[in-house]
Formats: structure tokens, sequence, C-alpha cells
């Protein structure tokens, strides 16, 4: 055990178990502690890795998991975390985006894409403002289809973890994600054929 | 486009998505054959499928140089919101931070706090705090209360306040470092009470009242802070909560937190009260309320909840034998500062300001002052030398006192006392079925509370808070169970006083219980269990009315409990027990011998006669010595 060297993890693992028995205020206070925790994580990461900047997100949430909670804490403590982690790395992810933004503001380019603040390899860049938009419309939707997204691109948890925090099957997240995707997708480039989204003028910005 | 539509479009086009390309175009004619529009939400998206390739496929990947360069503070120096230019953080919490900044004008240069949400916390649920805050200030406009000057969103949106910049120390170092005499102390402490009456007046409940949420300034004037766990008491049962108060969250409030708090109970004014009360608590002697040995949250918890607080003039006294390894680091100042007067402070402490604290810092709120103005007036009226409202609470104290005021009330007192606890019991036992019955039984408690507590101090007629207790009871949906209660606990309670040998109380007491059984009986005629109790309890009362030599008393008693023996045994028919034979002898037996000592010998020969024949015909191998004692009594003359 490390216990030593990790904080302390006794207020997240409670917080998880209050979850965990329904109590929907302590995300809430989960919230902030796991941002902090991510924030933290990155920042002490790239200090390390001076010059490799090759920090997966999806690296980082699992050891914001295995730092914050108690290793002994029931399973299904983790998806709550999971669920939790990936929304708040989503949150870090707008933030630095925001910020860049708002930090050039002025100049010509007001589009913040992904590519700006990460790297993508071999991928189109995206456009984490607007994605968080379409995310938001999606969550109005279909609230467990934004959150499968959040866990699936943000914490970068695989269709099997997807299904395992989620407590569905793999299909479910398989299918509930294909139209997920189309739909952002559409939100994002403008192609959707919803009346009040075409009277909204996307092209006009 | 609402969810319901969404649902729809999603699942055609999944199912679509499942088929080979070639047979999509025939599944959507089927599918949307008479929704149009619905094939082209579905066609879209399957659109936007074919050219997504890898859209979202690779996690948002790695984290570049930007996140290196984020500053540990957020806002450098010279940060610029609209007119606003950043100079220092002042202030930070777990939602955001307070930053001390200038507003520039062409004419003025004026210093303002703005405060912050933190990134990461500009979820809905802060953003929708952040704006009850916003409200709460708005409407607020009190000489004792930081103002609000403005707000809106930095550009990265995240919302902020603009307050008025109180330059002033906590006023519990204020009071320390101008060596404030005790009414100094109370006159500052009656300038927050304003302001929280005030806030109170305007339906708002700070809930963190707290000595560093209280700077005074260098003209000594007291401005009440940071409204941001506050509470709208709004319309009934519609409140906006800036908060959930988490004890564990906040660890710094806990010092001033309420039971209720803690308990997660309900949050009203009296909520405030308290925390006033510590906050006077500590000012007059530099400690706080549950003394200095608590380490642990889990601790402090349990004496906010558990312990009765110090009486302050005590915690005066022992000063110099407490070593104090305090959360308060003031106390040795309070204790140097006083070191001389510590005798008259001790007497001064002891008589009314010690019952003014201690009536602030009861448990149950709705037994605290019953406003923040009238904490205040009783401080006015204290400093004035006038006799004050608060008086020491000790057990029994207010129950003694109604007593000897209206000594004829006991019974009503008692039997108000049990009503409260069978409310209690019902409350309880209520938690495993519907929530719905369970918030009606606390209705019904907190209802019957007020009346109590009405009838307590302001010597009204507990015969009518009783009566409106049962009121209550009738109209709740689980009056039958509460009833039923209420009649147990009264017989139980007549039972108690009856063992300490106090017939006439007992005779009241069990007169109440009857009744009240006597109109369960009523609504559940066929239930034996409800006959029974009617018998008992006509049986009980007959037996001390007896006692007290009321034969005619007794006489109807028992006449009634044979009446619904007779009853039970007519009941059980065919099925008639030899127990319950028994009983109807018994009660024959028992109303024979009192009609003859009441005079009436025939009438009473007629029921011995008849318990005699039932004892013969229950009659087994064991002989019954009733028998034997039965036809002595009928051969006399």
């Amino acid at each position: 055990m490390e216990d030593g060297t990790l904080g302390d993890n006794g207020e997240i693992t409670r917080l998880l178990g209050e979850i965990g028995r329904g109590q929907k205020d302590a995300v809430n206070d989960l919230l902030p502690l796991v941002y902090d925790e991510l924030h933290r994580l990155a920042r002490s990461y790239f200090r390390r890795e001076r010059g490799e900047h090759t920090m997966q997100p999806t690296a980082l949430v699992h050891e914001a998991y295995i730092r914050l909670v108690d290793q002994r804490a029931p399973l299904e403590s983790r998806g709550h975390f999971m669920a939790v982690a990936a929304t708040q790395m989503r949150r870090v992810l707008l933030d630095y985006a925001r910020k860049h933004r708002a930090a050039r503001r002025g100049g010509d380019d007001q589009k913040v894409l992904l590519e700006d603040t990460m790297a993508i390899c071999e991928q189109r860049p995206v456009d984490m403002i607007l994605l968080d938009s379409a995310l938001e419309k999606l969550a109005i939707l279909d609230s467990k289809q934004a959150k499968l997204v959040e866990l699936r691109f943000f914490a970068g948890l695989s269709v099997e973890e997807t299904a395992e925090v989620m407590g569905v099957s793999p299909a479910t997240i398989k299918r509930s994600w294909s139209s997920a995707r189309a739909f952002l997708h559409r939100e994002m480039t403008g192609g959707s054929l919803d009346a009040s989204a075409l009277g909204a003028n996307p092209a006009g910005f | 486009m609402t969810p319901q539509r969404w649902a729809q479009i999603r699942q055609v086009f999944e199912g679509a998505l499942e088929r080979p390309a070639k047979d999509r175009a025939a599944y959507l004619r089927v599918l949307c054959a008479r929704d149009e529009e619905l094939r082209h939400e579905v066609e879209s998206l399957l659109q936007s499928h074919e050219h997504s390739d890898e859209f979202l496929e690779t996690p948002a990947a790695q984290l570049s140089q930007i996140i290196s360069d984020e500053d540990i503070s957020e806002y450098p120096q010279g940060y610029r919101i609209g007119p606003y230019q950043f100079e220092r953080r002042i202030g930070r919490g777990g939602m955001g931070a307070v930053w001390l900044a200038t507003r520039f004008d062409k004419e003025y240069k004026k210093q303002v706090a703005i405060k912050m949400v933190k990134r990461g916390m500009n979820s809905q649920e802060i953003l929708r705090r952040f704006r009850t805050e916003r409200q709460v200030l708005a409407n607020l406009d009190h000489p004792n209360i930081a103002r609000l000057i403005d707000g809106g969103s930095t550009p990265d949106g995240l919302p902020y306040l603009v307050m008025e910049y109180v330059e002033g120390t906590p006023i519990d170092q204020y009071c320390e470092g101008w060596k404030c005499t005790i009414s100094e102390r109370l006159q500052l402490f009656r300038a927050v009470c304003s302001a929280v009456h005030y806030a109170h007046q305007n339906l708002v409940v700070h809930r963190d009242i707290k000595t560093s949420n209280i700077l005074v300034t260098a003209d000594g004037i007291p401005k009440l802070l940071d409204f941001g766990i506050a509470k709208l008491l709004g319309a009934e049962g519609s409140t906006l909560d800036l908060a959930q108060t988490r004890p564990e969250m906040r660890p710094m409030t806990l010092d001033y937190a309420s039971p209720e708090q803690i308990r997660g109970e309900p949050i009203t004014t009296a909520t405030d009260i308290y925390s006033l009360g510590v906050l006077l608590f500590r000012l007059l002697t530099g400690k706080m309320p549950y003394g200095p040995g608590i380490h642990s949250q889990a601790a402090m918890q349990h004496a906010i909840c558990e312990k009765e607080p110090f009486r302050p003039s005590s915690l005066v006294l022992s000063d110099e034998s407490t070593v104090v390894p305090d959360a308060t680091q003031k106390i040795e100042a309070v204790s140097e500062t006083r070191d001389k007067a510590r005798k008259r402070l001790r007497k001064k402490l002891s008589g009314d300001l010690d019952n003014i604290i201690l009536m602030a810092l009861r448990k149950e709120p709705h037994r605290r002052y019953l406003s923040v103005g009238q904490f205040s007036e009783d401080i006015r009226r204290y400093l004035e030398g006038h006799p004050v409202v608060a008086r020491l609470d000790t057990p029994g104290y207010r129950l003694a006192k109604f007593v000897r005021r209206n000594p004829q009330g006991i019974a009503a007192v008692v039997l108000i006392g049990a009503a409260l606890i069978s409310v209690a019991a019902i409350s309880q036992h209520s938690a495993s079925s519907s929530a719905r019955a369970r918030q009606e039984a606390e209705r019904v408690l907190q209802q019957t509370r007020h009346e109590l507590t009405a009838a307590y101090s302001h010597g009204g007629d507990p015969q009518h808070a009783y009566a409106t207790a049962e009121l209550e009871y009738n109209a709740s949906p689980i009056a039958g169970p509460a009833r039923m209660d209420l009649a147990e606990t009264s017989t139980a309670l007549a039972d108690a006083v009856e063992a300490k040998g106090n017939h006439p109380e007992a005779v009241k007491l069990y007169r109440e219980a009857l009744t009240q059984w006597e109109a369960l009986a009523l609504t559940n005629s066929h239930d034996t269990a409800v006959q029974h109790e009617v018998m008992a309890a006509a049986n009980a009362l007959g037996g001390v009315e007896l006692k007290m030599g009321d034969v005619p008393g007794a006489l109807s008693r028992y006449t009634r409990a044979l009446q619904i023996t007779e009853g039970m045994a007519a009941m059980e028919g065919s099925h008639l027990t030899p127990a319950t034979l028994e009983e109807v002898a018994a009660a024959n037996r028992s109303v024979g011998e009192l009609l003859i000592r009441n005079g009436s010998r025939e009438a009473g020969l007629v029921k011995l006669r008849k318990a005699l024949r039932i004892y013969q015909e229950l009659s087994s191998e064991t002989p019954n010595p009733a028998i034997s004692e039965l036809t002595g009594l009928l051969a006399q003359p």
C-alpha cells in the first residue's frame, strides 16, 4: 500500500459512498475536489515530463482515481468517480480553451481549436467551445448520452469500461455512441435540418 | 426538439445504422411513412455519420504547454474586468475567491471587492447559487451589510459580484484590539443583530454568521459580509438554497453551526439566532460554548447536538486553570484584558447575560428567541438595567413555572407532553412508510410543538393546545395510528402516576385515557385489542376511584368494563374462549360487589350469581377459589 504518499482520500471515498447511497448533493461537493486534483496532476505531470507533453487525459483520470480514492472502496465507487472525473476533465479542457480565446481576444481568429491547446494525432481539430455547447444541447435531449460522450471522449474510457460505469451493455453503448456522435457532428458543422437550428443561421458568425 | 422527439429520432437512426447501407432507404420509407420531418432528421444524422470519420473517436488528447503556463494566481495584478482592475486576492473559499480591485473612472478611484467563481466550479448549480446570492444582496440595503455594487461575467464566462470593499477587522479582534468594555461589545453586537434582523425581514437567512464574516471598520461600524451560503425563505415550501451547508466541507463554520445544521434539519431564522449566540459567547468570554477540549469534527458535532453549552460566566472563572489549545488564538489576550475585572465580569455574566446567551444557544430552534429583534431587545433591556426575557432553562423549569401558575392544568400539560412523545414516535414509525406520511407526521409534530411552546411561554391555555393537537391528529392521514399512540401514552402516564400513589392525578389521566380509548372504540368496534384497552382503562380508573372512596364513580367504570367484556364475548360467539368467559365472570363479580356496597343489594346479587354460574361452567379439575368465595358471599343474609 502506498497510502503514506497519497493525499487524504477519506473525504472523496466518503463522498463516493454517499453518491452510491443516492445522495445527489455529494456530487456537488466532489466536483471541485476532483477538478483541483486533475488540474494539479496536469500541471505536475507537465513539469515532470519536461519537453515531452504526452500526458493523456485518460491517464490523468486514472491516476486521479488511484490517488484520491481508497482502493478498498466498493467497485461502484469507481464508476461514480469516473463519471465525475469525466465531467471535470471536460471542464478543465474547456476552461483552457476559453482562457486561450480570451487571451487572444481582438485577434481575427475567434475559434479555439483543440490543436491550439492540445496536439491531436492525425485527427481533425475539435473546437472545444463548440463541442461544449453542442454537448449542452445533447444533455437536454438525453443526459445519458452526454455523459457517455464525457466518459468516452474526455475520460477516454473504452466501450467496455463505459458500459461498466453506466451499468448497461457494450452493445447499448455502441448504439448510443453512434447517434450521439452524429448529433454532435451535425450540431457543430451546422448541418442540422432542425427548423430552429436553421433559423439560428449557424453560418452567421 | 424535445427529448421525446430525440428518443424517436435516435431509435430510427440507430436502427438504420444496423442495416446495410443499401437497405436504409427502404427502412426509412416504412418507418417514416407519415412523418417527413422524422425522415429528414434521420437522413441528416446519417449524413453527419458518414462525414464524421474519426470525430471524437480518439479521446481528447495530449495536454500541451498551455497547462503549465497557467499561473496559480488566476487573475494577475492588473487584470481588468470592465472598469475594475484587479490588485490582489483578499479571500478564498471553496467556490471562489475575493479580489481587491480598483474602479477607475474619469472622476474618481474607488476600491471594491470582487467575488469570482473559481474555475471548474462554474457548473449550473454553482452559477445558480451565484445568481441567488446576487439576488439576495440586491435586495439588502442596510448600513451594517456590505453592499452589492455590480455584477457580471468575465469574457471567459465566469460570473462575478462587485461588492463594497470593507476595510476592517474581524469583530473579535476589533474588540480585543480596542479593549472594548462589555457594554461596548454588546452595542457592537446589537448592530450586527440589526443587520441580521433586517435580512430576516427580507426573508434571507445568512447561515454563516461568524467573526470572520463581520468586519468592523475604523469608524467602529460592523459590517456583515458573505451571503454566499445564505438561504432565501421563499413563499411556502419554495426556498432557494445558496448551498447545502455540509459541515464536513466547511470546517471553519462548524464552530458556529447550529444543531439543526448538523442534523440536516430545516434552516430557519432561528439558525442565525444560534450562531449569533455563539458569536456573543465568543465576544464576551473569548471562548467557544463547548469549551476547548474538542478536537475532532465528530466530537464537535456531537457537542453541538447533545452537550449543554458552558455557562459563559463559568468559563471566565476557569480561565487560569484551563490550558487552552483552542482554535481561538485570542483567548490569552481576552483573559489578560480582563484579569483585574474578572470578578466583576463573572458577576456581570452570571446573571442575565448567561441566560440571554444560553437562550440563544438552545438546541431546539423554537425554544430560542422568537426573533433576532427580541434577542437584541433583551440585550438592550440588560444594558438599561431592566429585567430580561431570558430565564435559565433548567430541566423542568418551564413546566414547574407553569404548574405554579396554573395548578389545575398539570394533567393537561402532562398530556401535551404525551402527545409530543407519541407524535415523535409516529414520526419515527413512519420513517419506513411513505415520505408523504412522514412529512405529514412531521407537520403535526411541528404544529403541536408550536402550540405547546405558545402555551408554555405565554401562559396560554394548555387545554386549548391539547385540543389543537387533537385536531391535528384528526386531520392527519395517519390519524388512526396517531390516536392509538396518544391513548397508549396517556395510559402509560396514568399508570406511572398511579404507581407513585398520586391518586388524584392518576384519576385525571385515566379519565383522559379512557376517553381516548372510547373514541377509538367507536371507530374500531371490531378491534378486540381496542375493546380490551377500553375495558382495562375503565377498570384501572374504577380501581383508583375506589381507593379514593368514590364508590358511585367506580361502579359506573366497572359497569362499563362489564358491558365491554360481555360485548366481546358476544362477538366471539361460538368461538368463545374460556379466558373471555373468565373475564366476564370477574367483571360481573366486581360490579356485583360494588352494587351491594353502593346499596343496591338485589341487583348486586344478580351479578354475583351470574359470575358464580360462569365460574362453575368453566370449572375443570382444579377448583376455582372464586367459586367458594362467591358461594360464601351469596349465602350471607
